[in-house]
Parts: structure tokens; sequence; C-alpha cells
């Protein structure tokens, strides 16, 4: 086992001063992880790829489709019926907030506390509930969905100005 | 060589859905269906105890008291009022509505949890007295936890309502407290039954 973990580690060495930079899709994969570049950017794809079939790599290059109309300044991800996968609705998720890490947190000191006091259960559970309010209530600069900043704006609506263009 | 390539615009597509087309309905759901299964194995053990007691309640240990615990059920069937109005206000954006049905819905659960912890002292047992009495408080406390917590909840949601200009995602989750307080509800009608009725049995 160490003998295959040395050739592994060997080969990682190696491959680092020599050889041939391996492009985003070296073995022509058929499914959509392929379909990025690499390293991904955090956001995945630039454009959300619409999935026809269960190759969607395979299928030729004038066939693929992707989903405009997404907000570009803020998250907004696209939710389908359940069954038939038709677009339904958008929906603007959170942006990046400390909040889930301080609710772990605080889980993690009631359940670990709990071990040597049952005061730590009242005591866990309100630092608990406190952290998900603090999730939970809007922020000031926080994320809101396009809408409501639409409807803040004195100017009417000028939603396009904002959306991704049309290929 | 680059073709046209095809696209679905997606930008006419409203923002958010008030109703079970919305992936929290369906994280709520998910909820209700966690806490049925925790409610189930505790009445199992209660079930699987009865069948190898000689006697149920055992020895001398005496049913619990109906007085408090029939008030509440009463209180807690007449909340469904307040339920059906956060929910239908909810689904209409309607703030007033939403702000009037909530308080309603957090007075109801304030007197029922009054009404539930007089209850634990007409339970005529305390947990460590034997195994019967450690699954009744075991169930009791559960259920309480469980009120108190959704209570928590409509609470902040109700704030929320009162201190900011609400979005209409926020609609969604006022609806969802009246939706999520009819399993309130309908949880605690089996829950009644197994633990005041079937020890008369």
């Amino acid at each position: 086992m160490a003998g295959g973990i040395a050739v592994f580690l060997g080969n990682v060495l190696v491959s680092r001063k020599r050889g041939a930079v391996a492009a985003a899709d070296p073995w022509g994969g058929d499914s959509l992880e392929w379909a990025t570049s690499s390293p991904p950017p955090s956001y995945g794809f630039a454009r959300l790829p619409i999935v026809q079939s269960r190759s969607p790599m395979w299928e030729p290059e004038e066939e693929r489709a992707f989903v405009t109309g997404l907000a570009t300044d803020c998250e907004e991800v696209l939710i389908t019926n359940p069954l038939d996968a038709e677009p339904d609705h958008r929906e603007t998720m959170v942006g990046p907030t400390v909040w889930p890490f301080v609710t772990s947190l605080m889980v993690g000191i009631a359940l670990i506390g709990s071990v040597w006091t049952p005061l730590a259960i009242p005591v866990g559970g309100t630092l608990v509930f406190l952290a998900l309010i603090g999730w939970y209530w809007p922020k000031r600069h926080g994320r809101k969905s396009r809408e409501t900043r639409e409807n803040e704006k004195d100017e009417p609506a000028s939603g396009d100005r904002r959306r991704e263009a049309h290929a | 060589v680059s073709t046209a390539t095809r696209t679905i615009d997606v930008s006419h597509l409203p923002e958010g859905r008030l109703d079970a087309r919305s992936t929290i309905w369906w994280g709520t759901v998910g909820m209700m269906v966690m806490e049925t299964v925790a409610f189930s194995l505790v009445v199992g053990s209660y079930f699987y105890l009865r069948v190898i007691a000689n006697t149920w309640p055992p020895g001398d240990t005496g049913p619990p008291d109906l007085f408090y615990p029939t008030i509440g059920l009463v209180l807690l069937v007449a909340s469904v009022v307040s339920a059906i109005w956060a929910d239908r206000a909810g689904k209409n954006m309607d703030k007033g509505g939403v702000r009037a049905a909530l308080l309603l819905n957090l007075a109801f659960g304030v007197a029922f949890l009054v009404f539930r912890a007089l209850g634990f002292y007409s339970l005529n047992c305390f947990w460590n007295r034997n195994a019967y009495c450690s699954v009744v408080w075991t169930l009791l406390a559960l259920r309480t936890t469980h009120v108190l917590a959704q209570l928590l909840e409509t609470g902040t949601v109700a704030a929320l309502f009162f201190l900011k200009e609400p979005e209409k995602k926020h609609f969604l989750d006022a609806r969802l407290a009246g939706v999520y307080w009819y399993f309130v509800i309908g949880a605690w009608i089996p829950l009644y039954v197994v633990i005041y009725l079937v020890p008369r049995f």
C-alpha cells in the first residue's frame, strides 16, 4: 500500500514539473462537470446549461442550449417543477454570511456542554435560536430580491440593463 | 466557428412562489415527516412497554387527569382559525392580515403551553417512578419542545412583519407558519388519545 501511495505522490511531483497541462475536458467526458473550465470558477457555470439527454457533453455543439434572463448581480437560481423539469420561477439566494457558522458553533456548544450539565440544553438551545434569528433577519445591506431592489428605486425599473444579454 | 446557441429566456418568470411550488414549502413538509417519525418512535416505545407490562399504568400509578389537557386540546383545535387566517393572509400578501393572524396564533399557542405546563402536574407521576412515567414524560417533553420551537418561529416572523418591510418571500414564511400550525394541531390529537385515553382502557 505504501508503495502505491509513493507511486501516486511521485506522479504528482513529476507531473507538476513536466508534461502537457491538462485542458478543461482532457478525456471528452459526457457529463456536465466537464463543461466548465479547469480549475472551475466559484460560480460553476457562466450560463446555466439545459440538459436534454444523459450525455449532454456528447451532443452536437449546435444543439446545446442555455438559460438566459437570470440576474447577474446576485445569486438567483431557477426552480423547475418536479416532474417535467419545466422552468417555473426564480429564487434569490442569500449572499455570503457568517450566520450558518455561528449557528453550528452554538449547536456544538449545546451538544458538547450537555455531556457535563443538563443546563447546556436550555442555554445552548437559546443560543441556537438567537443565531437562527440572526440568520433569518433581513440585513440592511443584505441580498434583497431583484424585484424588491427595483421597487425601491425611484425611476422605473430598467431590469434589462442588468440581465444577461441574449446570445 | 460558432453557431447561434439555443436559449431559454427565464426573465419573465415570477420571483418566488407562495405555494407548494416553492422549495421552502417542501423543506417544511420534510420537517413534518421527520417530526412525525420522531413522535412515532416514542409512541412505538410506549406501546411496547404497555404490551410487556402486567397492568397499565403499572402498579398504583393512576391514569393522568383529563381536566387541563382537555382544555388545552379544545384551545388548540380552536387555534385552527388563526392558522387558516395566517395561511390565507400570507397567500394574498395581506400585511395587516398576517400581523393580526400571527399575533392571534401566538396568543393561542402561549395559552396552550400554559395548560400544557399545568398538565405536567396532573400526570400523577414523575419521570423517574417507572417505565410508564418515563415514556409519558418523554412524549410530553418532545411535544412541548415542538410547540415551543414553532411559537418562537412564529414570533420571529411576526416580529419581522412589525419591524421591517416584508418582502414577497416573507409572506411565504407567514403562510408556512400557518401551514405548520395545522401539523402542530394534527399531531396533538393522536398523542392526546395515546397519553390520556389509552391508560383508561
